[in-house]
C-alpha cells in the first residue's frame, strides 16, 4: 500500500465523516469519483494485478454492508463508501477494514444507546432482530420486530477502521 | 434488479440501525478474532490463493 493510497484512503474518510455527522448522508459525489480514482490510480501504479486487487478489495467490503442494505438497516451511502475505501486499500486490507469498520459501528451504537439510556431496549430489540433473522434463513414466517428508531453514523466507524488499518502495521494482512 | 441498482445507487443515507450494527459487530469480531488466532491456518491459504493469483496476473 503506497502513501498516495493511504492518503487517499484517510483524505476520503475525513470528509465523509464530517459530512455524515452534519447531515447523515455520504453523497455520490464523493464516493462514487473517489472508487474511480482508486482503481484507475491502482490501475496506473501497479498495472493490471493492481487494477483487479483493488477492484476485489472494494467488492469484498462492500459485500460486508450489502446484506443490511438489502434488509433496509443500513444505508447505500455506508455501502459505497466503505467500497471507495476498500478500492484505495486493496484487498486483503480492505476486507479487514470492513470487518473493523463493522466491529467499531458495534461499539458506536453501544455508546449511543447508553448516551440515550435505553441499552436494555436496544440489546432486547437486537436478540429479537437476531431470532427474526434466524427465523427467516429457515424459512418460517415471523413478524419483523419493530425498531427503536436509534441509528448511528456509519461513515465515523468506517473512519476509524481506515484509520487503525493504516496506522497499526501488520493489522490488514500482509502483501 | 436494475430497479434494486437504481435504487442502491440514488440513496446516499449513512446511518447504520444499531440493533443491526450490534449483530454484524458480534459477528464480525468472531471473524476478525479468527483471522487472527487463525486455528485453522486459514490466513496461510489466502496469502498462498492470493500470491498465486498475483503470480498468474503477473506471468500474463
Amino acid at each position: 500500500m503506497n502513501s498516495w493510497m493511504t492518503g487517499g484512503a484517510v483524505l476520503l474518510c475525513g470528509i465523509a465523516t464530517w459530512w455524515d455527522l452534519r447531515y447523515r448522508r455520504i453523497p455520490n459525489l464523493l464516493t462514487l469519483p473517489a472508487l474511480g480514482l482508486a482503481l484507475c490510480l491502482h490501475g496506473a501504479t501497479e498495472a493490471g494485478p493492481g487494477l483487479l486487487l483493488s477492484a476485489g478489495g472494494a467488492l469484498a467490503a462492500g459485500a460486508l454492508l450489502l446484506p443490511g442494505y438489502v434488509m433496509r438497516f443500513t444505508g447505500a451511502g455506508d455501502v459505497k463508501l466503505l467500497m471507495a475505501v476498500g478500492a484505495f486499500l486493496s484487498f486483503p486490507q480492505a476486507l479487514m477494514a470492513g470487518l473493523l469498520a463493522l466491529v467499531l459501528g458495534g461499539v458506536l451504537g453501544l455508546l449511543t444507546a447508553l448516551r440515550f439510556g435505553r441499552l436494555g431496549h436496544v440489546l432486547t430489540r437486537s436478540f429479537g432482530l437476531a431470532r427474526w433473522l434466524a427465523h427467516r434463513a429457515k424459512g418460517s414466517p415471523l413478524v419483523r420486530p419493530m425498531p427503536s428508531g436509534l441509528r448511528v453514523p456509519f461513515g465515523v466507524a468506517i473512519a476509524l477502521a481506515t484509520v487503525l488499518i493504516v496506522l497499526v502495521p501488520g493489522l490488514g494482512g500482509s502483501r | 434488479m436494475l430497479q434494486f441498482a437504481k435504487g442502491f445507487i440514488k440513496d446516499e443515507r449513512g446511518e447504520d440501525l444499531i440493533e443491526y450494527g450490534l449483530l454484524a459487530a458480534f459477528v464480525a469480531a468472531i471473524a476478525v478474532a479468527v483471522i487472527i488466532a487463525d486455528p485453522l491456518g486459514l490466513m496461510g491459504a489466502v496469502e498462498g490463493a492470493y500470491q498465486s493469483a498475483v503470480d498468474a496476473l503477473n506471468g500474463m
